[in-house]
């Protein structure tokens, strides 16, 4: 989790303070969907299995939680 | 406020709309008898340029194998024309959404021939890649809520996201169609997509064109912000569309995804994104949107 935190964080240098698991990503454009092919890349390096994106909607994507639950359920 | 009042077209746009559907309809054709389709095309050869492969110039290359090299040259083309596949329908669907709308009546005879073209290129693009590849690489983008933005914004960002992709995908056709050492089928698809293109990306420079004055004479100066760092992240993020973990997989590279990491931040590559987006750079600096 924390590569994702510190990739989010190079993407968004204005950004001070924290990011809460339940804080809302995508309303606060920390991820859009210009960097969304490198953020989906990454974490399927982190969780070394591929994402299938056809199945998925930004909701899976919206906050640290979700994120953790879907894709990295092992951490 | 609404669209409809904001967009005015001027006299070099309506020219422009009645000379490019003149040479449209000149130039039509019927793309379903126009291309020769082997039952193979030759996997000894390479598939795209050595200059447009996302390894050129990259220290990383001297890591592949010849093998490796030539099945990366196969995929990375397949994968090119999946990302066309991908990208007409995200542009037809922005398209269809504003022909024979107020606001769009000078550009809509164009927009006829811009949405019948680009649902042939598709057509093209997909034939090929399943063929001879066996499948579409899937779609990677996201549907994402717009920023809210008033509708001149809109329409300059919907706009300039169709002529950036062209004009990338343009250096492409260009170079491939003239390149010798490809498979015939290939130089043919490159060399017919590139000729429609001349026409859309004419258009598209207009229409952008227009658009970004109508902008800066009714919008926020935070507004007129937004549409340049959007246009250049867009470039940006374009490019690196171009490097497909999928792709390096089926090439058979090891750990994919660190590869394309390192192609990324190779210095050897900034010429390279550079030349294949000059055309993007050198038009929005005229137009006075980057700096
Ligand atoms: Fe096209
Ligand atoms: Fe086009």
């Amino acid at each position: 989790m924390d590569e994702i935190r510190e990739w989010i964080r190079s993407r968004n240098p204005s950004l001070t303070g924290d990011i809460g698991e339940d804080d809302d990503l995508i309303e606060a454009r920390l991820i859009d969907s210009l960097d969304f092919l490198d953020f989906v890349y990454l974490l399927e390096e982190v969780s070394g299995s591929p994402i299938d994106l056809q199945q998925l909607s930004v909701d899976d994507f919206r906050t640290l939680g979700r994120i953790r639950k879907r894709f990295l359920p092992a951490e | 406020m609404t669209a409809v009042t904001e967009l005015t077209w001027d006299d070099e746009m309506r020219t422009a709309v009645d000379r490019l559907t003149h040479t449209a309809e000149e130039n039509y054709y019927n793309p379903y008898q126009t291309f020769e389709w082997p039952d193979h095309i030759d996997e000894s050869i390479p598939w795209m340029s050595a200059d447009l492969m996302t390894v050129h110039g990259t220290e990383a290359a001297a890591e592949l194998s010849s093998a490796q090299r030539l099945a990366l040259s196969k995929w990375e083309s397949i994968h090119f024309y999946s990302l066309n596949v991908h990208g007409i329908r995200d542009l037809m669907t922005e398209v269809v959404a504003r022909i024979h709308t107020p606001g769009f009546e000078i550009p809509t005879p164009f927009f006829h021939h811009f949405l019948g073209e680009e649902n042939e290129h598709m057509w093209f693009f997909a034939e090929f890649c399943l063929r001879y590849g066996g499948k579409i690489y899937p779609d990677r983008t996201m549907a994402f809520p717009r920023e809210p933005a008033s509708p001149v914004v809109d329409h300059f960002i919907v706009f300039s996201r169709i002529l950036i992709f062209e004009i990338i995908v343009d250096y492409f056709n260009s170079r491939m169609a003239a390149d010798a050492t490809l498979p015939e089928t290939i130089r043919a698809i490159n060399r017919v997509h590139h000729q429609d293109e001349s026409r859309h990306i004419a258009f598209g420079c207009h229409l952008v064109r227009v658009l970004f004055d109508r902008l800066r004479a009714t919008c926020e100066p935070a507004e007129v912000e937004q549409a340049r760092r959007y246009v250049a992240r867009y470039i940006e993020s374009s490019l690196h569309q171009m490097y497909s973990v999928d792709a390096y997989r089926d090439a058979g590279i090891d750990r994919p995804a660190a590869f394309r990491q390192r192609l990324l931040a190779d210095p050897g590559r900034r010429a390279v994104h550079d030349a294949f987006a000059g055309r993007a750079y050198s038009f929005y600096r005229r137009i006075g949107v980057l700096a």
